[in-house]
């Protein structure tokens, strides 16, 4: 298995970034490769840098030397929603989603990156508009459907319980048609029963929606479950890569978790 | 030249009185994150309990002032508790503070404006004015009263903000309400405060205000609390220093017509121009502080 | 749990509520035609209010352009969430541009229908123009934090009055005078219907989509894929060419602009006016529009007080109901058609234990009559 995905398409290739912020080193020379249908996990003690490396991949932070590259295309200094229409869709630590929009308003809102009618089409109601509005539609409700969101779709955002709300965020994600998912800490605040669940869910997105994903997070029997690649942060740098067996094992990272 | 300087004098006596009523807006935001629209109208609340007191019901002057200056803190802690606390009990949005604010400011200027009518009152003199004269410049003796007591105010300001312990609570406030809550600090006792000293201090520049203009009418707020607010934000709002240097730039600037001899209608249009270059370039204020949104 | 209840709610791609909303349009401007705008009209004297027909005509004008103001203002403030505190400004931009044409070209007007035409280029002048002005404020202001905008709009607000009474071409403080009136109300309702239409079916479309999800979370739309400063530039500049719109609509009804108008208090009117209908209800800025021109002209004592009313009120909705009166709530014609039909058996019902109630010996024959006469 490990094999034959080494030989997928390379989706994201970070090399050496790093970002300093007022002379802190927050991450230095942070390196990943993902491949085609990849699931990696990101992992690291409180304040290794895991969500700053997540916020330089997605554009909020501009690293301070280093090279982004998905697909091949040089992405490094591109705006957020830039890179969004390139592929590359994120969740939030915190949930943030469109409190006072409707369930299904949120992964609408989404479907922008699609880009297919314009404002003269939205004012005059043309053929494209009724066409696209329709087809957004049917979109919507297939991902709402495969999350199991399909019976609160009218419900106002803010009101869902909490792992509902976390769902939404990975559909809302979903719906820019991403080639990589950033999850960062999916599973923060769930109980056993909810984490099993979402492993199931993470696991079914991957497969229906052909995507990669790379994720945060700190339960590690959901990490250690289902990622078939493991990063290891600390103090900004990586002290180990590999598969979870092998991370398991690692003495270095033993020592960063459990300290010395 | 000598009428230059005499202008600049001018203009740092008005901007004195700025700079406390910018100081009000500016430990206002500090603490509770929100324009207070409403504090320019604390000082025409001042001015006019001054008027009532001392040339209606011709009490001494002191007694006059002390009553004046209490009235008007009480009608700022009693806003605050009647439209501002029940707002931020709910964490509303900034959007609903500012409107309550807007309201707040429309209903103490027309009340004053039934109860006292919308013409301006003239009154006499609080000082018998006097002109020193140094060489050529001619400086009042009630411009040196309004600068010498602003600094002395400001200086009195900044050491209780930094030395006292209500201060450190206010500064812990502004910083973490939540974070200051759980260290055992009252904080909607601390607010109290804020807007106790916030309208002390509109209450004193109302007295400044009350000797330069011999003049008040119940729209002099809005005017004068809004170019302290854009004193406040070039200053950078939430900073005291930043206060004090907004308003004495803001004073200096509403002179330049006079020394460049054009319409003092520019005045306004050179002020807002500042105020938007100002926060293009530096959104914070000359002595503000950047604080980013965490992702 | 609470059901949403806005009107996003329903798929965008159904057809029908949107014909049955074109259709009713229609409808309305035949009706306003027949009340206000036909000669025959004319001759029948109506007090309603206490008003009489010349009032009532006047105050058809004031409330046209009001809508247009307010539904304006609630694109950038109700949806964007971007408090602006200098609308005022840019309506007077719009007027003073469209007013500045319609001088110049004043003496060829000759027909009622050269001057509609005229009407039509100065209202697209005012909203270029406004347009250009609120574009230029947004990309300093729509990249700060939020209350800077606030700030920003409202010391805008204030050099436009300034500035127009120091310019010799926009009459200086006493105003533009003599600009060409054209008082034909079909036409002004015409243009509401249009600019509120306009606006309806940007909100339910993507581009609606976007304007809401920046204004709940920009970090999140972002990340979601939308420019956000791009598209709040934007929705900011079209709140404030619409507004330009107003401004032609108010020159040419008046006949004079005054730079006093714009002043931070008109600008401070159209936002109660905005919050009371519902910040993000253009169903609830027509309504509050409508109501908030009429309620002073017909109670005169009352207008003393106006402001610590409405100031009051404001407070107290803030407090309680920040969302405003009818919230997010909009009329939707298809389902009061659709209610329409339960409400008359309802009505028909009462109606009918009413007359049981009178008539208790006769109650069967009664109530079966009362229902069939109302279904």
């Amino acid at each position: 298995m490990n094999d034959l995905n080494n030989q997928n398409k390379v989706i994201l290739d970070a090399k050496n970034i790093s970002i300093v912020f007022g002379g802190l080193k927050a991450v230095t020379d942070f390196n990943i490769t993902i491949r085609e249908n990849e699931l990696v996990g990101l992992i690291g003690p409180n304040g290794a840098g895991k969500t700053t490396v997540f916020n330089m991949l997605t554009g909020v932070y501009k690293p301070t030397s280093g090279k982004i590259t998905l697909c091949g295309e040089d992405v490094t200094y591109l705006s957020p929603h830039v890179r969004v229409e390139k592929g590359i869709s994120r969740t939030f630590q915190n949930i943030r989603l469109f409190k006072k929009l409707s369930v299904s308003d949120n992964i609408k809102a989404a479907f922008n990156t699609r880009k297919n009618y314009t404002v003269f089409d939205a004012i005059f109601r043309t053929k494209r508009f009724w066409k696209e509005e329709k087809l957004i539609d049917e979109k919507t409700n297939e991902i709402l459907d495969i999350l199991g969101l399909s019976d609160c779709s009218e419900e106002i955002a803010n009101n869902l319980p909490y792992g509902k709300q976390r769902k939404l965020e990975i559909a809302r994600a979903l719906a820019t048609s991403p080639k990589l998912i950033l999850l960062d800490e999916p599973a923060a605040g769930m109980n056993p029963i909810e984490t099993s669940e979402l492993m199931e869910t993470i696991k079914t997105v991957r497969e229906k929606f052909n995507t990669t994903i790379l994720l945060i997070e700190h339960d590690m029997k959901l990490v250690m479950g289902i990622c078939e690649k493991i990063t290891v942060l600390s103090f900004g740098e990586i002290i180990a890569s590999g598969s979870p067996e092998e991370i398991k094992n690692n003495p270095d990272v033993i020592s960063a978790y459990l300290g010395e | 030249m000598s009428e230059i300087v005499n202008q600049i004098i001018i203009g740092i006596q008005m901007g004195s009185i700025y700079a406390l009523v910018a100081l009000g807006y500016t430990m206002v935001y500090g603490i509770i994150k929100l324009i207070n629209f409403a504090h320019g109208d604390f000082i025409m609340v001042a001015c006019f309990m001054l008027y009532t007191f001392i040339i209606i019901l011709k009490l001494p002057a002191i007694l006059g002032l002390i009553l004046a200056i209490l009235i008007t803190i009480i009608i700022g802690v009693l806003t605050e508790r009647v439209a501002y606390r029940p707002l931020r009990k709910k964490k509303s949005p900034t959007i609903t503070a500012l409107i309550t604010a807007i309201a707040v400011s429309l209903i103490l200027e027309n009340l004053f404006q039934l109860l006292f009518g919308s013409d301006s009152k003239m009154y006499p003199d609080l000082i018998k004015q006097t002109t020193i004269n140094i060489g050529k410049i001619s400086v009042s003796n009630i411009s040196l009263i309004t600068i010498i007591v602003s600094i002395v105010t400001m200086i009195l300001l900044t050491l209780f903000i930094k030395k006292t312990k209500v201060g450190k609570a206010m500064r812990a406030v502004s910083e973490n309400s939540d974070a200051a809550q759980l260290m055992g600090i009252n904080v909607d006792r601390t607010i109290s405060i804020t807007f106790i000293i916030g309208t002390f201090l509109a209450g004193i520049a109302a007295i400044m205000y009350y000797m330069k203009y011999l003049k008040i009418e119940p729209f002099l707020g809005s005017n004068l609390g809004l170019y302290a607010f854009v004193a406040a934000v070039v200053g950078g709002i939430g900073s005291i220093p930043g206060a004090c240097v907004g308003g004495f730039l803001i004073g200096i600037i509403k002179v330049l017509p006079n020394i460049m001899s054009i319409n003092s209608s520019y005045a306004d249009i050179f002020l807002f121009g500042l105020l938007i270059i100002i926060l293009i370039f530096k959104p914070t204020g000359i002595f503000g502080k950047n604080i980013g949104e965490k992702v | 749990m609470q059901r949403s209840n806005n009107s996003l709610v329903p798929l965008y791609s159904r057809k029908k509520p949107y014909l049955i909303n074109l259709i009713s349009c229609v409808l309305l401007l035949v009706l306003v035609w027949i009340t206000l705008g036909a000669d025959f009209s004319k001759s029948i004297y109506v007090n309603i209010l206490g008003l009489n027909f010349r009032q009532m005509e006047g105050l058809a004008f004031i409330i046209c352009y009001t809508i247009i103001l307010a539904v304006s203002l609630n694109l950038s403030t109700g949806c964007l969430g971007e408090l602006v505190l200098g609308h005022a400004g840019f309506m007077a931009i719009g007027g003073y541009a469209g007013a500045i044409f319609l001088k110049a070209v004043s003496s060829s007007i000759t027909s009622e229908a050269i001057n509609n035409l005229y009407t039509v280029i100065a209202l697209l002048i005012g909203f270029v123009f406004a347009g250009i002005a609120g574009f230029l404020v947004g990309i300093p202001a729509l990249r700060l934090r939020g209350d800077y905008l606030a700030i920003i709009t409202l010391g805008f607000g204030q050099i436009i009055v300034k500035l127009l009474e120091l310019f010799k071409f926009t009459g200086g403080a006493s105003g533009l005078t003599k600009i060409p009136k054209n008082q034909n109300i079909v036409l002004y309702v015409l243009i509401v219907i249009i600019v509120v239409l306009i606006i309806f079916t940007l909100m339910r479309s993507r581009f609606g989509r976007m304007i809401l999800a920046i204004r709940d979370d920009n970090i999140a739309s972002e990340a979601c894929g939308i420019p956000v400063t791009k598209c709040k530039i934007a929705t900011f500049a079209l709140s404030a060419a619409l507004a330009g719109i107003g401004g032609v609509l108010f020159a040419q009804y008046n006949g004079v602009l005054l730079p006093s108008k714009f002043s931070f208090n008109y600008s401070i009117d159209l936002l109660v006016i905005v919050v009371l209908g519902g910040l993000g209800s253009f169903t609830g800025s027509i309504v509050s529009a409508t109501i908030l021109t009429i309620i002073p002209e017909s109670l005169r004592f009352f207008s003393d007080y106006r402001i610590i009313v409405y100031s009051v009120i404001l407070i107290i909705i803030m407090i309680t109901r920040p969302s405003g009166l009818l919230g997010r709530y909009e009329f939707s014609m298809t389902r009061f058609i659709k209610m329409l039909p339960k409400r008359v058996k309802n009505i028909s019902k009462k109606i009918a234990m009413f007359i049981k109630g009178i008539f208790k010996r006769k109650s069967s024959n009664n109530s079966k009559n009362g229902g069939n006469e109302y279904e």
